[in-house]
C-alpha cells in the first residue's frame, strides 16, 4: 500500500507509533498489498463503459440545452416582469389623473352651488329683517299701505323659499 | 488488480478543466482513466458486479453534474469522496432492503447468498473484506484504489491523521488474520 502514494510512510508512522509498532504496521501494509495483487478485482465490462460514455455525453447535451433554455426562460421572465410593472405604473398614473379631474369638477360645482345658496340666504335675511322692522312698528304710516307691504314681503319670502328648495 | 496507470497531477488538472468546459472528449478520457480503479473500489466493497456496474454509472453521471464544483488540484480526493458517499448510500439502502425482507419473509433470507458462485471462487479478498465493518473496509479499499495519501484520506473523512492511520492499521491487521485463517 505504499508504492504509489506521494508520502514518506516511515516518517509518517514515526510520528504516531513506536519503532516496533511502525515496523509491524509496515509489515501489515505489505501483506495487504500482496493480497490485493494476488486477488485482483475484475475490470468493468466494456459494454458498461460504452454505456457510461453514451449516458454522460447525453447528460452533457441535456445540460447544455437546459442551460440555454434556462437563459431564455430567465430573460423572458425578466421581460415579462418589466412589462407588468410598467403597465401597473401607467395604470396607476392615469387613474390618479382621472381622480384629480373628477375632484376638480366636484369642487367647481360645489362652489357654484355655494354661491347660489349664499345669495338666497342673503335675500331671506334681508326680508326677515324687513319683516321684523315692520312688526316692531318701525315703519309707521297708514295701516293699509303697511299691511300691503307686509303681505308683499311675506309673499316674497314664500316665493324665495320655494325657489330655494327647488334648486 | 491491474491498476490503471496513474496520470500525472498536471494531466489530471488539464483533464478536469476540459471536463469543466463541457467537452465530451474530456469525460470519455475520464472514464478511460478512472473506471478500473473506481470499479475495483466498488467491487471490493459490494462484492457484487451488478451493483458495482450500477454504482460506477451513477458516479460518472454525478461527476458530469457536479464537475463545476471541483477544484482540479484536488480532483482525486473529490472523486473518491463522492464514490464513498455513493457507497454509504448503497449500504443504507441495502440495510433498509434487508430489514424489509426480514420482516416480510424470514425464511427467504436464509436462501440469499451474498455472492454469486463465480465470485465466490475468484474473490476471497472481497469476501474477507466484507467481514470487516463497512467503515474499516471502506477506508482500506479507498486507500488502495484512490492513491490518496493518509493526510488526504484523513481530510476526506474529517478525522485526525493519527485516528485515520490507526483505523487502517487495525483493519489491515484484522484482514490479514482473516485471510490467513480462511479455508478458501
Amino acid at each position: 500500500m505504499t508504492e504509489f502514494k506521494n508520502e514518506n510512510i516511515d516518517e509518517l508512522l514515526s510520528k504516531f507509533f513506536s519503532p516496533d509498532q511502525a515496523e509491524q504496521i509496515k509489515d501489515d501494509f505489505a501483506s495487504a498489498d500482496s493480497f490485493f495483487e494476488k486477488f485482483p478485482a475484475p475490470n468493468p465490462p466494456p459494454q458498461i463503459l460504452a454505456e457510461i460514455k453514451q449516458r454522460t455525453a447525453q447528460q452533457l447535451e441535456n445540460r447544455n440545452r437546459i442551460s440555454w433554455t434556462t437563459v431564455l426562460a430567465k430573460t423572458a421572465a425578466v421581460a415579462a416582469i418589466v412589462v407588468i410593472v410598467s403597465a401597473v405604473m401607467l395604470l396607476n398614473f392615469s387613474q390618479k389623473d382621472s381622480i384629480q379631474y373628477t375632484n376638480d369638477k366636484q369642487q367647481t360645482s360645489l362652489w357654484q352651488s355655494d354661491t347660489d345658496i349664499s345669495a338666497f340666504e342673503a335675500e331671506i335675511t334681508q326680508l326677515k329683517n324687513e319683516l321684523l322692522a315692520i312688526n316692531l312698528g318701525e315703519e309707521t304710516g297708514t295701516n293699509g299701505i303697511l299691511t300691503d307691504r307686509v303681505e308683499q314681503v311675506e309673499l316674497e319670502i314664500i316665493e324665495t323659499e320655494n325657489t330655494f328648495w327647488k334648486g | 488488480m491491474k491498476k490503471q496507470k496513474m496520470s500525472s497531477p498536471n494531466d489530471v488538472i488539464q483533464l478536469v478543466k476540459l471536463c469543466q468546459q463541457g467537452e465530451k472528449e474530456g469525460f470519455s478520457q475520464l472514464v478511460d482513466s478512472y473506471s478500473s480503479r473506481l470499479y475495483g473500489y466498488f467491487y471490493r466493497l459490494t462484492g457484487n458486479r451488478d451493483d458495482s456496474n450500477e454504482l460506477l454509472s451513477e458516479l460518472f453521471l454525478k461527476i458530469v453534474e457536479k464537475i463545476g464544483t471541483c477544484r482540479p488540484e484536488t480532483f482525486n480526493a473529490w472523486l473518491f469522496k463522492m464514490a464513498s458517499n455513493l457507497f454509504m448510500d448503497y449500504i443504507r439502502a441495502k440495510k433498509r432492503h434487508e430489514k424489509m425482507l426480514d420482516q416480510m419473509v424470514k425464511e427467504v433470507q436464509t436462501e440469499i447468498q451474498p455472492l454469486p458462485a463465480g465470485d465466490y471462487m475468484t474473490d476471497k479478498l472481497t469476501r474477507q473484506l466484507q467481514r470487516l465493518d463497512a467503515e474499516t473496509a471502506e477506508i482500506i479499499v479507498m486507500r488502495y484504489y484512490s492513491g490518496l495519501s493518509f493526510e488526504e484520506l484523513a481530510k476526506i473523512r474529517k478525522e485526525p491523521l493519527g485516528t485515520c492511520l490507526s483505523k487502517v492499521h487495525r483493519g489491515l491487521k484484522r484482514l490479514r488474520q482473516l485471510m490467513e485463517n480462511s479455508d478458501d
